[in-house]
């Protein structure tokens, strides 16, 4: 195995606005406080991206198992 | 003799590679680590949707649980 985890980029991204792809189709952005093994993470300030424009949530917990892609903000 | 599959993975770290998921998108990317559950980390990395490139992003983390299959030495764009 490498020496680098992926889960280190995610440890990297912390208060961070990241952006995350969910099953069904739905992204999601927010500033990435803190995440597990199973990628539940708590997210600041987070918003849906739908196709009608952002929809503020505030402060949410996403249950990991929904999670397909999260990408941190470029340096 | 070939290799096991994640050792097989293991020698492609640094090389382009192509994720498909589950639900038909693809991500391309430079592979920079993965994890016992397959999680990956790809840097330089596009998501194509029906053969479209539709998002570049720096880096990103996919969840291992939604690989359907590795595409191995592609080439880089």
């Amino acid at each position: 195995m490498s020496v680098n985890k992926p889960m280190d980029i995610l440890n990297q991204a912390r208060e961070k606005r990241v952006l995350i792809r969910l099953r069904g189709n739905r992204r999601m952005r927010g500033i990435l406080k803190n995440y597990d093994i199973h990628l539940n993470l708590t997210l600041e300030e987070a918003e849906e991206i739908a196709s009608e424009g952002a929809i503020k949530l505030g402060d949410v917990i996403i249950r990991g198992d929904n999670v397909i892609m999260i990408s941190p903000p470029p340096k | 003799m070939s290799s096991i599959p994640i050792n097989t993975l293991r020698k492609v770290i640094g090389q382009y590679i192509i994720i498909r998921l589950k639900d038909n998108v693809k991500y391309k990317g430079k592979l920079q680590s993965f994890d016992q559950y397959m999680n990956c980390h790809l840097s330089d990395a596009i998501e194509i949707i029906a053969n479209e490139e539709v998002a570049r992003y720096g880096n990103i983390f996919v969840r291992g649980n939604n690989i359907l299959l590795v595409q191995l030495a592609v080439d880089e764009l």
